[in-house]
């Protein structure tokens, strides 16, 4: 009887140890890693955003404190003017890793006039790469009626004959999934487990942590995105028609601005220079973005002349490693320069 | 296997629940021996065969040689003694340096183990030559076989025999040494080798001080890696009722190289001392002789870490500098100022920042892949040479943690035992603890994975 008073009274008191390590950890978390809520959706112009109005903070790669406007996007609370420059893209667009004014697009914001308005309104959300993107056109175009312009961003243009193809197959837009229509039909059971999930970050730290765990674990793929047999093959073949195609198909769709801005990934070489990462498709993309009218911006020259004359390496941060993840605040400054180029021509 | 897996848990689980009920003896012996070869046959079930072999060669060698001494043949017992050791070494040699198979794991450290029983049972450190078994469980004790730490025979096969049972505060103090470690290896080392690996993987790239805060970063990397390891082992021993002793003591503190060698991988250093330095005749022999015997005992370490000249260089320069600082220390007369006085503090504090300069300078060509890239990294230090500048910032915090864990451990703790164990009846005790397995899993960088010392 004793022995087993002993025991219960331990596994109490170590139960009740382990809630306060988790409440002070879980308090610690909120400082580096609160990410917002993911809502998904099929048809609006991202396959998702983020719990509107919210705030979260992103500290895992980079350091960023995240505002989420109305619509679900990282944006600065200003209002839209009235003729504004719509930027989509994927994380690096998104730009969860640098303070929310050093962004691309934010940057071009101030170049282009007062700060006091949003004349670039940024939808990037993770996961929505180039195809992705193409995929949502006639949900941005049905969201967005009212953008002057509309700028693609994509790190990659590894994208072969079938996948530009696909990306024309159109999500399609419905007016009942904008963020704010999509907010007001959530149950209260939903609204709770939202509400749960944001106030426990360690919980989801933890389970990041497993997911990397788990994919540290797995087998490295043993494919070559940048296979220059595969690519040689690919622009022998059918690739060239079926780019042609894909800018056609977006020149019908809309008569605004389009812009697609490519900034390829890179890698430090072991002679110290910096390497690009392509797979060679970009004159492919400049002669064809042409015929349809469409600005194509390609940041390897310029990400190759900071590299020789400032050692400035477009990826990575304090907390990561050169090279590699996601592009930093200088990259960042280079593409709003050359955006802002583009922009007043 | 390793220590930081699930395998690993059910293995020292099982092994604590059945030696907690089976009475002690032979039983217990076999079932150790049974844990260490699953243990080790997980990494590598050929090298198993090695293992075990070489620790039967060690066994009837120290038989004999026992044999021998007992019959006064002392002369006829060292040239055994000699056999056996060219033997091993020759085995070690074979697998390091030819480099026709890969090295079985933890070769190094069980043959040191294996040189210190045939040394022990020829000194006659034991009563009679210890049982096939007892050498066996010896030599293949899985916490320590794969990167030690390196027991002396003499100091571990006597606990064979009383091996002390598991109770409330020897689990108190092992789960915590192996928390401690397992935090060391994952959060601190494991996220230092992102940096370092990419920055020595292109030195050419970076600028010179970033090169000089990566070099930094390796010294904490190899620390924190290490001295985890270390814990873990030290722990899982200490669960199972054996103490294996320290490996680690603050060595980042150390005033001189000497003391560096008192602080750092102890076990290795005290092994080096034993076989080595005092064979050679340590320093009965005069001042010449006690320099070049130092020396050699620092080649001799070079050479055991690894194949290539870095090592080699890296061994001689620690040589060295173990000689001047001799030979300077003897020119000098006493110093009359009293300890604790301004002068003294600064004084120690300005040898400990120059102590880990130079040790730090010195794991250059420990890391570095070739003697060229070590010859690129220092060269682009010493002129600071413009290249990317990359500050990583865990190189700041966990340098910072380390500073004020030393700081403490210096001001507040027993200089000899300064990291106290967590009082785990007390309630704050008991959240600490919660805390640090909880941020382990938290902070924890997956992706490095290998133990340094495991490819020695």
């Amino acid at each position: 009887m004793h022995k087993t008073g002993f025991y219960i009274k331990h596994i109490i008191q170590w139960g009740l140890a382990f809630t306060i390590a988790f409440i002070i950890l879980n308090i610690l978390t909120f400082s580096f890693y609160a990410p917002c809520q993911e809502l998904l959706r099929s048809g609006g112009s991202t396959t998702g955003f983020l719990l509107p109005n919210s705030r979260g903070v992103y500290g895992l790669e980079g350091y960023c404190i995240a505002n989420i406007d109305d619509n679900g996007y990282v944006n600065r609370s200003l209002p839209r003017s009235d003729d504004y420059y719509l930027v989509c893209g994927a994380s690096h667009t998104e730009g969860l890793f640098i303070p929310l004014k050093l962004r691309y697009s934010d940057l071009l914001n101030s170049m282009l006039g007062t700060d006091d308005e949003l004349h670039v309104y940024n939808i990037g959300r993770s996961g929505n790469f180039f195809s992705v993107v193409l995929q949502h056109l006639d949900g941005i175009l049905g969201e967005f009626p009212d953008a002057g312009a509309i700028i693609i961003e994509t790190d990659t243009l590894t994208y072969d004959t079938k996948a530009l193809y696909d990306s024309e197959i159109q999500t399609g837009y419905d007016p009942g999934e904008t963020a704010r229509s999509m907010l007001d039909s959530l149950s209260s059971r939903q609204r709770l487990s939202v509400r749960v999930k944001q106030s426990l970050p360690l919980v989801r730290e933890l389970h990041k942590q497993y997911l990397t765990y788990k994919e540290s674990k797995a087998e490295p793929s043993s494919s070559d995105i940048l296979d220059p047999d595969f690519w040689e093959a690919e622009f022998s073949g059918g690739y060239r028609d079926a780019l042609d195609d894909l800018m056609g198909f977006i020149r019908s769709k809309t008569d605004k601005q389009v812009i697609i801005l490519y900034h390829p990934a890179v890698s430090i070489e072991k002679d110290g220079s910096l390497k690009l990462l392509t797979n060679g498709a970009e004159p492919y993309y400049r002669e064809i973005c042409a015929r349809h009218d469409i600005d194509f911006i390609d940041m390897s020259d310029a990400f190759m002349k900071a590299y020789e004359e400032d050692h400035i390496v477009p990826y990575g941060f304090i907390n990561t490693t050169p090279g590699d993840g996601h592009i930093n605040r200088a990259a960042h400054r280079m593409m709003a320069e050359e955006l802002y180029k583009v922009l007043r021509k | 296997m390793s220590f930081l897996s699930l395998p690993f848990l059910i293995l020292i689980s099982v092994l604590l629940i059945l030696l907690r009920f089976i009475p002690g003896g032979r039983m217990e012996r076999i079932i150790l021996l049974i844990a260490s070869y699953v243990f080790y046959a997980c990494f590598d079930i050929r090298a198993l065969a090695l293992l075990f072999l070489l620790s039967v060669f060690t066994w009837i060698g120290a038989k004999s040689i026992s044999g021998m001494t007992a019959k006064k043949q002392t002369g006829a017992a060292k040239r055994l003694l000699f056999a056996c050791i060219t033997v091993q070494i020759l085995v070690l040699a074979f697998f390091k340096y030819a480099g026709l198979f890969p090295m079985p794991v933890g070769l190094s450290f069980y043959m040191l183990q294996a040189i210190s029983l045939l040394a022990d049972t020829y000194r006659s450190e034991f009563k009679e030559v210890p049982a096939l078994l007892d050498s066996l469980v010896y030599i293949g004790f899985f916490p320590q076989v794969v990167s030690g730490p390196i027991v002396k025979a003499k100091d571990f096969i006597p606990q064979l025999a009383v091996r002390k049972k598991l109770t409330l505060e020897r689990l108190s103090y092992g789960v915590q040494l192996f928390a401690l470690g397992a935090f060391l290896k994952l959060v601190m080392a494991d996220r230092l080798a992102v940096c370092v690996d990419k920055v020595y993987d292109a030195p050419l790239a970076y600028s010179g001080l970033t090169l000089f805060l990566t070099s930094v970063a390796y010294s904490l990397q190899l620390l924190f890696d290490f001295a985890g390891y270390s814990d873990m082992a030290i722990g899982v021993a200490w669960l199972l009722g054996f103490d294996l002793g320290k490996n680690f003591n603050l060595p980042y503190m150390s005033v001189n190289p000497s003391d560096f060698w008192r602080r750092w991988h102890i076990s290795l250093s005290t092994w080096l001392r034993d076989y080595v330095y005092i064979p050679l005749g340590g320093s009965r022999k005069g001042n010449k002789r006690t320099y070049i015997n130092i020396f050699l005992t620092m080649i001799v370490s070079g050479l055991w870490h690894g194949s290539t000249i870095n090592f080699l260089i890296w061994g001689a320069v620690h040589g060295l500098w173990q000689v001047i600082h001799r030979a300077f220390t003897r020119l000098l007369k006493d110093n009359k100022t009293e300890q604790g006085t301004p002068l003294l503090r600064f004084t120690r504090i300005l040898s400990m920042i120059l102590s880990f300069l130079m040790v730090n300078f010195l794991w250059i060509p420990f890391r570095a892949a070739t003697l060229n890239d070590a010859g690129i990294i220092i060269s682009r230090i010493l002129t600071l040479k413009p290249g990317i500048g990359y500050y990583y910032v865990y190189i700041f915090i966990f340098g910072a943690v380390l500073l004020i864990v030393q700081f403490i451990a210096a001001h507040f703790n027993d200089s000899d035992d300064p990291i106290k164990p967590l009082p785990l009846d007390r309630m704050y005790g008991k959240v600490i603890f919660c805390a640090i397995i909880i941020a382990t899993f938290m902070f924890a960088y997956f992706g490095s994975g290998a133990f340094i010392y495991s490819q020695f």
